[in-house]
């Protein structure tokens, strides 16, 4: 595969042009950054493979429509949490997520629960599998604009004004949404006896 | 007791702090003040804990593999009619079906019409 040393504008002009190379650099770069971002927000290995691969079809078609105003990463990001905001969305009006069955069960067939509670540092085995579920569940009961900027914050990689980019706020508005998120979260959290 | 606004104020600072996100003489002040202020200290202490809780309850299983993927998206791509001429095809097909429909249209209150009239 050839390395794509040039700017992103020369590689968005390569992937409308559909070079195949150059959309799959795009795709070795960006899609676990938006798988990441499409499994914290969706709790389900599968839904969000389907929603970053769709992102990417609908990237590869609207990659002419790029204006550069924000960057590549900001862009798909955007186009990932909206696609994962229509998931949830269509999920919530499904009787399988009203009656509790989604949680836990997107990888069954792997054992292995949604967003992956892995313990694997001291730190982490001080939280168990049961509490990392209730957490979950605390941040899904956050309102959608508070979670989507705690979510993107959890990335480590996102600055508050990339958020504000993808949230398309501004930074006063993300941090004081990071902060009310993790304010009400603070108070559930306390409520259940986990902090 | 500090009144709620200048609890929040001060909130909103610590969750910024936390972050990195804070001004270099903002952060330079806080740092001063969470020495001394226990309170501060305390909910400092708060919000990195509800962090780590948020950061571990969150952590995504790692992708499968990405070269699989983008064979699959590129083998669904290669699929797809060019988008020109999806575009082209969608503006054929509107003035079609709208004439189509109104032919319907015409022919059902034509047939209604006879009918009420006993001619049919």
């Amino acid at each position: 595969m050839k390395l794509f040393i040039a700017g992103e504008n020369q590689r968005i002009r390569l992937i409308a042009e559909g070079d195949e190379d150059a959309f799959r650099s795009l795709i070795h770069e960006y899609y676990p950054l938006a798988y990441n971002l499409a499994c914290r927000m969706l709790n389900n290995r599968q839904d969000a493979e389907e929603v970053v691969q769709d992102a990417f079809f609908k990237i590869r078609g609207a990659v002419d429509s790029f204006r550069g105003e924000s960057s590549l990463k900001t862009w798909i990001l955007r186009i990932v949490m909206r696609l994962s905001l229509n998931r949830r969305r269509d999920r919530s009006r499904s009787s399988w997520n009203r009656l509790g069955l989604h949680w836990g069960m997107a990888n069954a067939e792997e054992g292995t629960p949604d967003t992956q509670w892995v313990q694997q540092s001291p730190e982490e085995d001080l939280i168990s599998r049961e509490t990392g579920r209730r957490v979950l569940a605390l941040i899904d009961e956050l309102p959608d604009p508070l979670r989507q900027a705690l979510v993107l914050n959890s990335m480590n990689q996102l600055s508050y004004e990339e958020i504000g980019r993808i949230l398309q706020v501004p930074l006063g508005t993300v941090s004081s949404r990071i902060y009310a998120a993790r304010n009400k979260l603070s108070k559930k959290l306390r409520e259940q006896d986990l902090l | 007791m500090r009144l709620p606004s200048r609890r929040n104020a001060e909130g909103r600072k610590l969750s910024a702090y936390l972050d990195g996100e804070l001004g270099q003489s903002e952060e330079i002040k806080l740092s001063d003040r969470l020495v001394f202020d226990a309170d501060l200290r305390d909910r400092m202490n708060e919000f990195t804990q509800v962090d780590a809780m948020t950061a571990a309850a969150l952590k995504a299983a790692p992708p499968r593999g990405t070269a699989c993927v983008a064979d699959k998206i590129l083998g669904e791509v290669d699929q797809m009619e060019p988008i020109d001429d999806l575009k082209s095809g969608r503006s054929k097909l509107k003035p079609a079906l709208c004439a189509s429909a109104g032919i319907l249209i015409t022919v059902g209150i034509a047939f209604i019409g006879l009918r009420r009239r006993g001619l049919v």
